[in-house]
């Protein structure tokens, strides 16, 4: 089957570059499918489409995916009477320009071919869109599997339209997808809670995840989460975080030829850890220099709904490192100090706009340096026994904005 | 070897490295002996660097070690990691609780163990919770309670040159927004070495205001020379108008480099003269994930504009990387220059120093069917236009950038 599917790609290409060669000179280049999600603010329109990693091979012929580079086709109208810049920066800061994307194609080689050049150059995204313009093109960014993020800038003098995209792309077996959300609880086994009846249920919570059995504690359970799934899932994608992929044979290997090899997989699968009797509903990272600095959280959606929104407990550390053991083969060292980990992610959500409020409570039971807790790999941690609470929210807020909600806790009243 | 005591106490980096080297073969042996030995961090020459600034009752303090300033610290070299420690001194005069966001230093910051887990190996099992320790009695606190101080560290990623940062710190929900730029002795930016005074006599400087602006830039030369003056180089993309400080901080906010004159990264820029010399300073950006960079090379201009320096360069993205640092025949430039300058707007704009843009004429307009090319083979195709960025020393909303209805992108 693979092998008749290339067959077809490479008839294909040539066909769809011909097309866009055709273009040339066009303002208007097409969409790669027609999974289009459509945005309008006042007087701009948004239309946005990702390829996959085989539509891709579709339109530009090549692979780009495996250079690390993905296309967004974007198409923007200016129903309004003046100039707007769109600037590609909001939709990845580190874009790749087209020529480069050509020249990474060709391998670096240093004699640019100057035709494939010229069909990613007549592909590119304007900049300028003239009052009661049409305009699309590609911009070429660094690869986001499963769900691609990002926003669409566009200014006029001393005017800003932000539109933001969230873009699923096929391909990823993301763990979340397999949760059923409206099965989880019973309607009996909901319960709506005020502020105290909040603090009381997550103080009664237990520490720390636990191992499938139930009769081990794990890590810590440091964070609180109020959200709809939805704002809740845009808060991270908004701040960096990427999804994770569920165990599988496949991803397991990618990991670790990233672990050994160094080079970089975003979505590498994470352990069950279990709360409720299960495995995390959804676990989230945060990709940095290489796979062994990343910072990991699950989430488990609990029965407490807050002002009928639900609330989330769960777990968050930072890898620093890779230890050998005998369960799972490679493990990640955590940092110890949790608590550094729980602030980080804090202020990583409150720099991405997305907090409207936050506290602290009890419920982990404090550890200090010298006796400290263990996880289910070995790995000690220590913590002021805080748990925190934010609240999340599906607008923007400045972080001047961000009430401050006292639970009756504040890491400087508990003596680290 | 493997009894003896390794000891720590020179300045030397190459000494240290070594150091470092034999620490893993004798991991490797199973017998790390080495002890950690921390100096004081009191009395440090870099502490005596600091800078203050002052907003209502918060007293910021920051001061960055150098490299040997680390070594003589720590007894490891830090920077060679590519990490960069930044001091802070908190003051907190008001009556309420502040919280110092680590995250507005460096959004990727190093966490004080994850530091410590790197350089563990190397030391005496025995000494391994003095490292933890010591880097968690030192890392800057989050929180400083009303009339009280807190000092530490924050382990931010290397850069070269002077470190500008911000420090934001929050008072319940009201933000104080800091912005510093450290000067790092033993490194002298290109720039530095410039007598400005003595570039242009009182009458050759051209002195006007914005009307004036756009017909001056369109009549500036297209491009660099090569140093003879003869062949034409690359194309002069980019004016920059503001205050020296407001370039300079544009230029730091955006998370540009700084060069020092003789460094072999801008053996290609020192080829490009403007009015008879090679640019007055050289700034490269490179990608988050890779080395490729883009090159900003900057030349004051015999010009004032409402009493503000007018600086004219060129920019363009190497898309080679470190490879031509080593290998100039390696460097390889984006033929989209034009891609290149509209980044450096963007990159003033979403940085919040751009008070205001507009698109000037100047250089001849070729086509990517047909670029031209410089003096040194390197080909370039462009639509032929400026970009002329009007820079702000005090932060501007993304929204209150005015631009300039000069010209259009002509060639779309």
């Amino acid at each position: 089957m693979p092998a008749a599917l290339l067959l077809c790609v490479c008839l294909c290409c040539d066909e769809i570059l011909a097309q866009s060669r055709d273009l040339l000179g066009d303002r208007d280049v097409p969409p790669p499918n027609e999974r289009f999600h459509v945005e309008t603010e006042r007087e701009v329109r948004v239309t946005t489409a990702v390829p996959t990693a085989l539509e891709t091979i579709q339109i530009f012929g090549v692979g780009l995916y495996t250079k690390n580079i993905q296309p967004v086709w974007v198409q923007i109208e200016n129903l309004g009477d003046e100039t707007l810049w769109f600037l590609p920066t909001g939709v990845d800061e580190a874009y790749f320009t087209p020529i480069e994307t050509s020249y990474r194609q060709q391998n670096r080689i240093p004699i640019l071919d100057w035709a494939l050049n010229r069909d990613y150059y007549a592909m590119r995204m304007s900049m300028h869109i003239e009052p009661g313009d049409l305009r699309s093109g590609y911009i070429f960014t660094r690869v986001d599997q499963g769900t691609k993020s990002f926003n669409v800038d566009v200014f006029g003098d001393e005017e800003y339209f932000r539109v933001s995209f969230f873009v699923p792309v096929p391909g990823l077996k993301l763990d979340h997808y397999k949760v059923e959300w409206e099965d989880l609880y019973t309607a009996e086994e909901i319960r709506d809670v005020d502020v105290d009846g909040l603090i009381a249920d997550l103080e009664a919570l237990p520490c720390c995840v636990t191992n499938k059995k139930g009769k081990k504690f794990g890590d810590p359970l440091n964070l609180v989460i109020v959200g709809e799934l939805k704002d809740v899932y845009y808060a991270f994608m908004r701040a960096g975080w990427d999804e994770t992929e569920t165990i599988y044979g496949a991803s397991l290997w990618k990991t670790m030829r990233s672990a050994i090899g160094g080079s970089e997989y975003r979505y590498s699968p994470v352990s069950a850890l279990y709360v409720y009797g299960r495995s995390q509903d959804t676990a989230l990272q945060k990709a940095r220099g290489d796979i062994n600095q990343r910072n990991h959280l699950r989430l488990w959606m609990t029965p407490m709904r807050y002002e009928g929104v639900p609330v989330w407990i769960g777990q968050i550390s930072r890898d620093i490192g890779v230890r050998l053991t005998w369960k799972t083969i490679t493990t990640h060292k955590i940092d110890p100090q949790v608590d550094e980990s729980r602030e980080f992610l804090l202020e990583d959500l409150v720099y991405a706009q997305s907090v409207s409020a936050l506290g602290y409570v009890a419920g982990v039971g404090a550890a200090s340096f010298d006796e400290p807790r263990g996880n289910l790999t070995g790995d000690p941690y220590f913590t002021d026994g805080l748990r925190i609470v934010i609240f999340v929210s599906a607008e923007p807020v400045a972080v001047d904005e961000i009430k401050l909600i006292d639970m009756g806790q504040h890491p400087l009243r508990v003596r680290q | 070897m493997c009894g003896g005591e390794t000891k720590i106490a020179t300045v030397n980096r190459h000494d240290v490295r070594a150091a470092a080297l034999i620490g893993v073969l004798l991991v490797l042996s199973a017998c790390a002996t080495q002890s950690f030995v921390a100096a004081p961090v009191g009395p440090s020459d870099f502490i005596q660097r600091g800078i203050s600034q002052t907003d209502q009752s918060v007293i910021v303090t920051v001061a960055v070690p150098t490299a040997e300033e680390v070594i003589e610290l720590l007894g490891v070299d830090l920077y060679a990691d590519g990490i960069q420690p930044v001091w802070l001194h908190v003051e907190n005069r008001s009556d309420a609780l502040v919280r110092v966001a680590h995250f507005s230093i460096d959004n990727d910051y190093f966490a004080p163990l994850e530091v410590a887990w790197i350089y563990r190996k190397r030391f005496s099992k025995s000494s391994r919770d003095t490292l933890d320790r010591w880097f968690i009695n030192n890392a800057m606190p989050r929180h400083v309670p009303a009339g009280e101080s807190r000092t530490g560290f924050v382990f931010t990623h290397a850069t070269e040159g002077t470190k500008g940062m911000n420090v934001d710190v929050y008072a319940g929900t009201h933000a104080m927004s800091f912005t510093f730029f450290v000067p790092l002795p033993g490194f002298k930016p290109d720039y530095m070495n410039v007598d400005f005074e003595g570039l242009y006599s009182d009458d050759e400087v051209f002195e006007g205001d914005l009307d004036d602006l756009r017909n001056r830039v369109a009549n500036m030369p297209c491009c660099t020379t090569s140093e003879s003056g003869e062949e034409s180089g690359d194309p002069l993309n980019v004016v920059i108008v503001g205050t020296p400080a407001a370039v300079r901080g544009a230029l730091l906010r955006g998370g540009w480099q700084e060069t020092e004159t003789d460094s072999p990264l801008t053996r290609v820029a020192r080829m490009h003269y403007y009015k008879g010399r090679s640019p007055d300073g050289t700034f490269h950006k490179s990608r988050p994930d890779g080395r490729e960079r883009k090159e900003l090379r900057l030349w004051l201009a015999p010009m004032l504009i409402d009493s503000e320096t007018v600086w004219v360069g060129h920019i363009s993205y190497d898309m080679s990387g470190a490879l031509s640092n080593s290998d100039l025949s390696a460097y390889q430039i984006d033929p989209d220059v034009d891609d290149a300058r509209m980044f450096l707007l963007q990159n003033f704009w979403y940085n919040q120093s751009l008070r205001s843009h507009g698109m000037a004429a100047g250089v001849p307009a070729v086509t990517v069917d047909a670029p031209r090319t410089n003096f040194r083979g390197d080909e370039y195709f462009t639509d032929g236009l400026r970009a002329v960025l009007l820079v702000s020393e005090e932060p501007v909303g993304m929204d209150e950038t005015r631009i300039l209805l000069w010209e259009r992108d002509l060639a779309e």
